[in-house]
């Protein structure tokens, strides 16, 4: 039996490690990475506001993984044949296999406006992107397009630096997909006490320049501008299933609690990929590291024989926003109303924190906080075991 | 062999620093804040908390991550670098704010230095103390009508 997986991010990366140890024979395994070794997209941040080496970024267990002797192909899987149970690559060939682990990840969003191709126009995203930004002089105006957690990050990086930094925001509020509005307007006030320009409701419309982009265009404003990032989100990379018959939903594949796709014996998981979300069952597609190592494991106590479903997936993320401790477990009220519940929710404020938590009928499904001091403390826990005693 | 875990008295800590500087110089074999695996937290100049890894049983940190970075082995909640992908779910759930993050998003925690805490020798003041869990698991924290401790032994039940 051989497994081949297609994508070596986390996604990729994690299925190999778990196959390896649930017994599966590792020869058997055949890991194509368009990108090697493999590296932390959350690490690139601190590389550039520490001014460190790429080398940080780099996860371990490449080595153990090429020491048990998986198969790693450099190499980019172009062509899909689900009748044959084949895989075309760029420079490989066609390959066989009897389970395929479709993990190609994500792809930087940035939407369709005037002057995106011009030459200071970039994402921050992966470490070619972290290389350009490395480089930029102090002296920059940076616009950064996006407050989400990788805008924010960036933001924050490049100011540590010295650089002049303004982010752009189409909603209301920073950080919109993670916090809600009253803690949302606690960050943003402290950004903008550390040097960072904060533009809220702000639609950029495009960006103007030669070669080079030298103005930006945001709600009918003209401000000059040295280097554009772009942080406007992530969507699945899914050009190699596309018109093979893998069911898929919004562009991203749909898979079950198993992790295989419509198809059987052909799997998915990463940020290509939708997940379940634990409180109201529904499919989601929630592009995080962690969740692709969920199913990861998933998928590979199921092709070695142990059949496995999930329960699904209660968010969990922590980001140092520049010195401000950001923590959300379970669901956002924006993302409860956006799956279709109606929660409540209830803010508190202790000298270390402001926290709020999300109820649906009374009962806990999320939590949201953020502190400024060096306690990183909180109850996110708490709310974190509820909701699992609660909904699982 | 009795399980020994740290016992924090954050009451009678001086701030003198001497246990984070131990803890960084055994683990890096340099004096330096950012790699200590302890943090002394003041809040309008009053200690108010030593964030430390209490290795809970069971650990919210170990539960949650993804990567089987997090896992324990007798009686500790040790954390694998290699196997780490810094996604900090386990920062988030972590409930004595123990896991930091170190240079280039490197996570660090308290490994009890195999059983023999330097931070510990350090202390002038006994606010760290090394005692067997059983007895530190009766100290609630901040007036709570639980232990963390017992939270967790309810839901790990559960």
């Amino acid at each position: 039996m051989k497994t081949v997986i297609i994508g070596g991010g986390i996604g990729g990366l994690y299925t190999a490690y778990y196959l390896v140890k649930y017994g599966y024979k590792p020869s058997n395994i055949v890991l194509v990475a368009a990108e090697w070794p493999p590296y932390s997209k959350h690490r690139l941040a601190e590389i550039l506001g520490e001014k460190l080496s790429i080398d940080y970024a780099y996860i371990g267990i490449y080595n153990t993984l090429l020491d048990k002797g998986v198969k790693i192909l450099q190499d980019v899987a172009i062509r899909l044949n689900i009748s044959n149970k084949t895989v075309v690559l760029r420079h490989n060939g066609e390959i066989t296999y009897d389970s395929i682990v479709i993990a190609t990840g994500g792809k930087p969003f940035i939407p369709p406006l005037k002057g995106t191709e011009l030459k200071n126009v970039m994402t921050f995203y992966d470490l070619e992107d972290l290389k350009k930004l490395s480089k930029i002089p102090r002296t920059a105006r940076v616009a950064v397009i996006g407050a989400g957690l990788v805008g924010l990050s960036a933001a924050t990086a490049l100011n540590r630096l010295g650089v002049r930094v303004t982010v752009y925001e189409l909603m209301e509020d920073i950080l919109p997909g993670v916090i809600d509005h009253p803690l949302s307007t606690k960050l943003k006030k402290y950004l903008v006490s550390k040097g960072i320009k904060i533009r809220t409701r702000s639609r950029v419309e495009g960006i103007i320049g030669g070669k080079t982009a030298r103005e930006i265009k945001v709600s009918g404003r003209i401000e000059p501008v040295d280097v554009v990032v772009f942080a406007t989100g992530v969507r699945p990379n899914t050009e190699l299933v596309k018109g093979s018959g893998i069911e898929m939903l919004r562009g991203a594949i749909k898979i079950g609690r198993n992790g295989v796709t419509s198809i059987d014996g052909i799997y998915a998981t990463g940020d290509c990929a939708l997940s379940h979300d634990l409180i109201t069952g529904k499919e989601v597609y929630r592009p995080l590291g962690f969740i692709a190592a969920h199913y990861a494991r998933i998928i590979a106590r199921n092709i070695t024989g142990t059949r496995k479903e999930t329960r699904g997936i209660v968010p969990t993320i922590y980001e140092n926003i520049g010195g401000a401790h950001v923590v959300r477990v379970g669901l956002s009220l924006k993302e409860a109303e956006s799956l279709g519940l109606s929660p409540t929710i209830k803010c508190e404020e202790t000298p270390s924190y402001a926290s709020c938590t999300v109820l649906q009928d009374q009962t806990p499904i999320g939590y949201e906080a953020i502190g400024f001091s060096n306690k990183i403390r909180n109850k996110a826990w708490q709310i974190y075991y509820d909701i699992h005693t609660m909904f699982s | 062999m009795v399980k020994h875990v740290l016992d924090i008295d954050p009451e009678k800590c001086n701030a003198c620093m001497r246990c984070v500087f131990a803890c960084s110089l055994a683990r890096g074999g340099v004096i330096d804040e950012r790699q200590a695996m302890i943090t002394i937290v003041v809040e309008k100049g009053v200690v108010v908390d030593i964030a430390v890894c209490r290795h809970c049983e069971p650990a919210p940190c170990v539960n949650v991550c993804e990567f089987d970075a997090l896992h324990v082995e007798n009686g500790r909640v040790i954390l694998d670098q290699s196997k780490c992908t810094t996604c900090k779910a386990c920062v988030s759930v972590c409930p004595f704010g123990a896991i930091r993050e170190s240079y280039g998003g490197e996570l660090v925690k308290c490994d009890l230095c195999g059983g023999d805490p330097e931070c510990v020798k350090v202390c002038p003041t006994g606010a760290i103390r090394y005692l067997p869990a059983h007895l530190v698991k009766m100290r609630r924290v901040g007036g709570a009508t639980r232990t963390v401790y017992e939270y967790l032994e309810i839901i790990g039940r559960g």
